[in-house]
């Protein structure tokens, strides 16, 4: 299904939260909503499963206006919070939720089950909620997300708090998901995470959407020169000194894996460079361009979010 | 379990049943009901008896009985619900009921519900104490079982004002003082104001009474006995005085309203059906404007443009 958002804006008072965003979130996409904390990545998300009203512009599926039938039929919201109930066990609180969809009983068990399967919590059907840890309620409330099936699925967070193991787990079911066919639209700050899972991104900073598409394509186009690692046969000075000289290369530096600099230059200019190395009688054995991660990219976009920070923290309606 | 239940309500029961302060709230309950009646009725009837057995005695317990329960479902109803939806915001829940297809009246209905079971499980556990009353031929059956209307009909309106409190302040402790404020209005509120109407009426009527500094015998015009039935309707005290008027044939209402509010003016009201029947059906409406509003506060989210 396609989600799209269409100049959404909402507006806290004078607080813009979100400021003519939009945003194409293809079927079968596993997408990746970036940005610094207020930046207003929640209110979209809450915007997106119906619990706020945008200010103007709106939320389309498939084309059409998010109802708030189509909304609970096909959306599936997995908030930063866990929201449980203690003294529930774990087949209660997932019969609940069957519950508040109305899904008639006789299939409930079976959904239930098969549920608790793909979130690896099948061992845990008749334990009570608070005896789970943080990584098994963070994984119940993904299996509560799922139960009427949606289409598309929304997490705030989802990692947020998580040790590295129930990250990997959080992670495996996600890509699982993703393999079912449905959309899977990620918040998160742990980038590296997502440049992994990710199909697409879409990076918001303050309430606007700075960039957004494919994970690959923003990386090429965001790098305005490529970063080149040329490892040296003996002593680097001769190779540091002829980079110098050359205008399309920047400053040389010392790396782990050799000499590391920026080249201005496509693929034709890269193999001229070699070309003229060698010739300078400058023994090279390997050559290669280090790939630019989300983080930078990430980094470079967002680079005044130390000013940012007026959204989500605001995003609380009025209220004595 | 049946199935077509209120998903919170019947989620409630299950949390409700698995708890031994349930079924300790009730059995104290039932306990100091039936402790009470039994010490009131031995004192009373010991007193009486001198003179040979006096159903007036059981009468006289069975309204002081009934009071305080009355008493108690005012004290308990806010206390327990006023904080149910906020609860809900502070467990981090409510958003999470509010994007499933339950529509925000069943998650207000279910909460109300959810709210009231203690209380009306109370109501229905204290229905055979007050049954002791129809042996001792106080009241008849048909009497206990309005009163149990009355007051499950009272609980009712008390819980839904609470939750429209719940719903409207995001603070507990706020919702908690709303509610009682509003239980307090309609309690004093009503007759404070049917009490300033009156006396603005009577010093309009005959201005001796600002000379004299005191009050001069006035009788209210058939409209203002209206206003001030109308105003009483309002009143759980008001309908629960009437209701113990008509079950035992006295006339506390109107003499409480005459020494208490109307000094020394004979006070009438003139509503054609028995005021607490009317009390029953005003509270039974008040309940539904209540919840309705509360469902309609609650799911803010209108998507109008797209």
């Amino acid at each position: 299904m396609m989600l799209e958002l269409v100049d959404l804006v909402k507006k806290f008072g004078r607080t813009t939260a979100l400021d003519g965003v939009n945003l194409c979130v293809a079927p079968r996409s596993i997408f990746g909503f970036v940005g610094p904390n207020g930046a207003g990545k929640t209110t979209a998300i809450k915007i997106i499963t119906g619990l706020i009203a945008p200010t103007s512009g709106g939320v389309r599926l498939n084309g059409e206006g998010l109802t708030d039938r189509t909304c609970a039929e096909k959306i599936g919201y997995m908030p930063d919070f866990f929201g449980v109930y203690d003294n529930l066990k774990v087949n209660e609180y997932m019969d609940f939720y069957a519950g508040t969809y109305y899904i008639p009983y006789a299939k409930r068990r079976g959904i239930i089950h098969e549920l608790l399967e793909t979130v690896n919590l099948s061992d845990k059907y008749d334990a009570y909620v608070d005896s789970l840890s943080r990584g098994m309620k963070q994984r119940l409330c993904l299996a509560r997300s799922l139960v009427h099936d949606p289409d598309i699925l929304v997490l705030d967070e989802p990692a947020s708090g998580l040790d590295p193991r129930s990250r990997v787990e959080m992670k495996a079911v996600l890509r699982r998901l993703s393999g079912t066919g449905k959309t899977v639209i990620v918040s998160s700050h742990i980038l590296p995470e997502l440049s992994e899972m990710c199909t697409d991104i879409g990076v918001i900073s303050r309430g606007k959407i700075v960039a957004a598409g494919n994970v690959e394509d923003i990386l090429r186009n965001l790098q305005s020169a490529r970063i080149l690692q040329m490892r040296p046969l003996g002593e680097p000075d001769a190779l540091i000194n002829f980079l110098r000289s050359l205008p399309e290369a920047g400053e040389p530096a010392l790396a782990s894996g050799g000499i590391e600099f920026s080249f201005a230059g496509d693929d034709t200019a890269l193999a001229g460079l070699i070309a003229a190395v060698t010739a300078q009688g400058i023994g090279i054995t390997a050559v290669s361009e280090k790939q630019g991660s989300l983080e930078d990219v990430y980094m470079q976009l967002t680079s005044f979010s130390g000013e940012g920070g007026h959204a989500d923290e605001q995003q609380s309606e009025p209220g004595i | 379990m049946n199935n077509n239940l209120n998903p919170v309500f019947r989620r409630e029961i299950i949390t409700a049943l698995r708890s031994w302060r349930t079924f300790f709230a009730v059995s104290i309950y039932v306990g100091a009901l039936l402790a009470i009646a039994a010490l009131l009725l031995f004192v009373v009837i010991r007193i009486d008896f001198v003179h040979g057995f006096n159903p007036q005695s059981a009468i006289t317990v069975y309204n002081l009985l009934s009071g305080i329960q009355l008493g108690l479902i005012l004290l308990l109803v806010p206390a327990i619900t006023a904080g149910q939806i906020n609860g809900e915001r502070e467990r981090q829940t409510l958003d999470l009921m509010l994007v499933t297809k339950m529509s925000a009246l069943t998650i207000v209905t279910g909460k109300l519900l959810s709210a009231l079971m203690l209380v009306l499980l109370m109501i229905l556990a204290g229905v055979p104490v007050f049954g002791v009353f129809v042996y001792f031929g106080a009241v008849s059956a048909l009497n206990i079982m309005a009163l149990t209307v009355f007051m499950l009909v009272t609980a009712t309106m008390v819980g839904s004002v609470s939750i429209l409190c719940s719903v409207l302040f995001r603070r507990t402790m706020i919702a908690y003082v709303a509610s009682y404020f509003v239980v307090l209005a309609l309690l004093a509120g009503t007759i404070s104001a049917a009490g300033i109407t009156f006396y603005v009426l009577a010093a309009s009527h005959d201005s001796r009474m600002h000379l004299s500094g005191g009050f001069v015998p006035f009788v209210l015009s058939t409209q203002w006995r209206e206003i001030f039935t109308w105003l009483m309707s309002f009143n759980p005290l008001a309908g629960f005085m009437s209701l113990q008027d008509a079950q035992t044939g006295a006339s506390s209402l109107e003499s409480f309203l005459a020494v208490f509010i109307f000094r020394f003016t004979e006070v009438r009201l003139t509503s054609a059906a028995p005021l607490w029947l009317v009390n029953i059906v005003i509270n039974m409406g008040l309940s539904c404007v209540f919840v309705a509003i509360s469902a309609w506060a609650l799911k803010p989210a209108r998507r109008a443009v797209s």
